[in-house]
């Protein structure tokens, strides 16, 4: 048994096979930091790469970040303090007037399949929880999704709220769903357009500077 | 040539002098309640707002709206909504006024409730919230606590022990002899092309079913439980559908299904998965209608995929709408190339995320003709925007939008 295996479990999306190698990696002594940084981490860069591709579809990559999350709901307990200081920390919605969850869902089983720590508000969010959640949480990121036309505006209305509470340069703001692009994001005032999940983890890693 | 004529020429690949147009004859060819509010006040028009569909708050076009649009196509149903001359207003209508304040007529069937805070709740039989719409939002979507009928069930039984399906399905518990009934009012007293919309999902629909992240881990994990699922629901569109074309077969063009298989960047599934799982039970449904009727498959779904299309038009699929161009691999000119001798495309003739939104009346048009020219070959192509007009879209683009489809008619096609 090798984190090979246990990669290669996450990366079928074997949740019972990844939980069962989770344990034995733990009982021969392996260290929590690593099985994430050289087994978790690794396999969801694997899984992001082949979706991209479209080797993997939404089934695949939504079987992997789950078995990826319940093999973390075991490891991350077992951090020691001081372990997780990278940990990523993001507040995710989708803004006010919208009720759409599926693709808020994903990113969120994305996030915190790659080690984020996610407070997920929700839908149908207004601009003031998301700001004051951010406050609360001390967000490094605040995630935004939208999928009507008609709530895409709403993402400026956020951007503006943060600028109004003094704080809009302590987050990244990052928002994708179907009707955004690239121009979208920067119009309404966003730092970062998330295509897909992966690319947005990609871009906050990046823009945070953390590998 | 009548309008009828012309679609049924369009939809068997013969050569057509003109390219026709469908507002609201589809399902998503239509147009939502706020913006056909805005064009009808730009029109100097006087009437109501009709809403026939509730999810996505579809308005009926009026038939002068439809004479200026220059529609071809008329859905003889609307989920039990569509009035004849003889029906009296009452029957078919109620007034109902938004937390927002915008009025507007809805069917009498259907049942709203108001909480305090501005949500509108649509309740099942048993008071379960099905479906909500926030006082600021334009369309009603699943209820935030999940109503996920098939969400614990591992055991799925036989077809009786299904919930009822029909929330999700256009096509509820139908008056097949009120189907008929408008089918042969409309062949008889119009000239346009008859488009009922039947529905008959075997994806989207177990993922509502299911809920949707449950829905596609299940293909991943269990595979037989998926097929289990999909013969429950084969068996219940075959019992629906029999009825529905013997009322409908000897006026109609076309019978529509919806099913969305895609998103911008690619399909929801794997070509091998959806081959596998979805696939044979599709074609046993489209197989029926060809085998019992005339009628064209019509099938709408959305977003990206072009990867999916050889097995749809082997599954029996003779008509693709909305052909959603903006999504990855959806290049119209490849697509009317590739598949353009066994498809007929419905839509795709601007862009509705974008272009109609917030583009000028000029790019409009611009993009309204070139998209004909990529898919109409002298026949095989039904004008319609990608989806329905959102609400928000300046009149004065629809406008754009149909002095376009008349320019390129005029100066000939």
């Amino acid at each position: 048994m090798t984190m090979e295996d246990f990669k290669a479990a996450i990366i079928a999306g074997d949740k019972e096979l990844a939980s069962k190698l989770v344990d034995g990696l733990l009982e021969d002594g392996k260290d929590p930091q690593s099985i994430i940084a050289l087994g978790i981490t690794p396999a969801m860069n694997v899984v992001g790469e082949r979706y991209d591709r479209q080797d993997f579809f939404l089934p695949d990559m939504l079987a992997a970040a789950d078995a990826a999350q319940s093999v973390l709901d075991v490891v991350e307990p077992q951090l020691r303090e001081g372990d997780s200081e990278e940990s990523i920390s993001v507040v995710l919605a989708t803004v006010s007037g919208d009720q759409h969850d599926i693709g808020k869902n994903i990113v969120y089983m994305v996030f915190r399949a790659e080690g984020f720590q996610v407070t997920d508000l929700g839908t149908d969010v207004n601009e003031q929880d998301i700001v004051e959640a951010a406050q609360e949480v001390g967000a490094d990121v605040v995630a935004l999704s939208a999928l009507l036309t008609t709530t895409v505006d709403e993402f400026a209305v956020v951007t503006e709220a943060f600028e109004a509470a003094g704080i809009r340069d302590d987050v990244l703001i990052v928002v994708g769903g179907a009707p955004v692009t690239e121009s979208v994001a920067t119009e309404k005032g966003a730092d970062l357009y998330g295509e897909t999940p992966f690319s947005a983890v990609r871009q906050i890693r990046e823009a945070l500077q953390i590998a | 040539m009548d309008k009828r004529e012309v679609i049924r020429k369009v939809v068997n690949h013969q050569p057509v002098d003109e390219v026709p147009r469908d507002l609201g004859g589809g399902y998503t060819t239509g147009i939502q309640g706020e913006a056909y509010r805005d064009l009808v006040e730009h029109l100097g028009l006087d009437e109501p707002v009709k809403i026939w569909e509730r999810l996505e708050w579809g308005a009926v076009p009026s038939e002068q709206v439809l004479q200026w649009a220059g529609g071809y196509c008329i859905d003889p149903y609307l989920n039990g909504a569509r009035q004849l001359p003889e029906d009296s207003p009452e029957e078919v209508w109620k007034e109902y006024t938004r937390p927002t304040g915008e009025e507007y007529l809805i069917p009498r069937d259907l049942m709203i409730d108001q909480e305090e805070d501005g949500r509108e709740v649509i309740r099942d039989e048993e008071g379960t919230p099905m479906l909500v719409r926030s006082k600021s939002s334009y369309y009603f979507d699943d209820y935030p606590v999940e109503y996920f009928p098939l969400k614990d069930v591992a055991d799925l039984g036989t077809i009786e022990a299904l919930p009822d399906t029909a929330i999700y399905e256009p096509w509820t518990s139908g008056d097949f002899a009120r189907l008929e009934r408008n089918a042969k009012w409309f062949y008889e007293n119009t000239d346009y092309a008859i488009t009922p919309f039947f529905g008959g999902s075997l994806f989207a629909l177990p993922t509502h079913l299911r809920g949707y992240e449950n829905f596609l881990l299940d293909l991943k994990r269990n595979p037989e439980y998926v097929k289990e699922l999909e013969e429950l629901l084969v068996q219940k569109h075959l019992t629906d559908l029999k009825p529905f074309i013997e009322a409908v077969d000897d006026y109609a063009e076309i019978i529509g299904f919806a099913d969305d298989l895609g998103q911008q960047d690619g399909p929801l599934l794997s070509p091998d998965d959806f081959r596998e799982l979805i696939f044979p039970y599709m074609k046993r449904v489209y197989d029926y209608v060809h085998q019992h009727s005339d009628l064209k498959v019509y099938l709408h779904s959305d977003g990206a995929i072009q990867s999916l299309i050889p097995s749809l038009i082997e599954a029996g699929v003779d008509i693709l709408n909305p052909v959603q161009f903006s999504a990855k691999g959806m290049d119209l000119n490849t697509l009317k190339q590739e598949y353009g001798d066994e498809l007929v495309f419905w839509g795709g003739g601007v862009d509705t995320q974008n272009t109609l939104p917030n583009a000028k009346p000029a790019e409009v048009k611009r993009q309204v003709k070139e998209n004909i020219r990529s898919l109409h070959d002298g026949s095989g192509y039904v004008f319609a925007q990608v989806h329905n007009i959102q609400p928000g879209v300046p009149p004065v683009n629809i406008e754009a939008m149909y002095e376009a489809v008349d320019e390129i008619n005029e100066e000939g096609v």
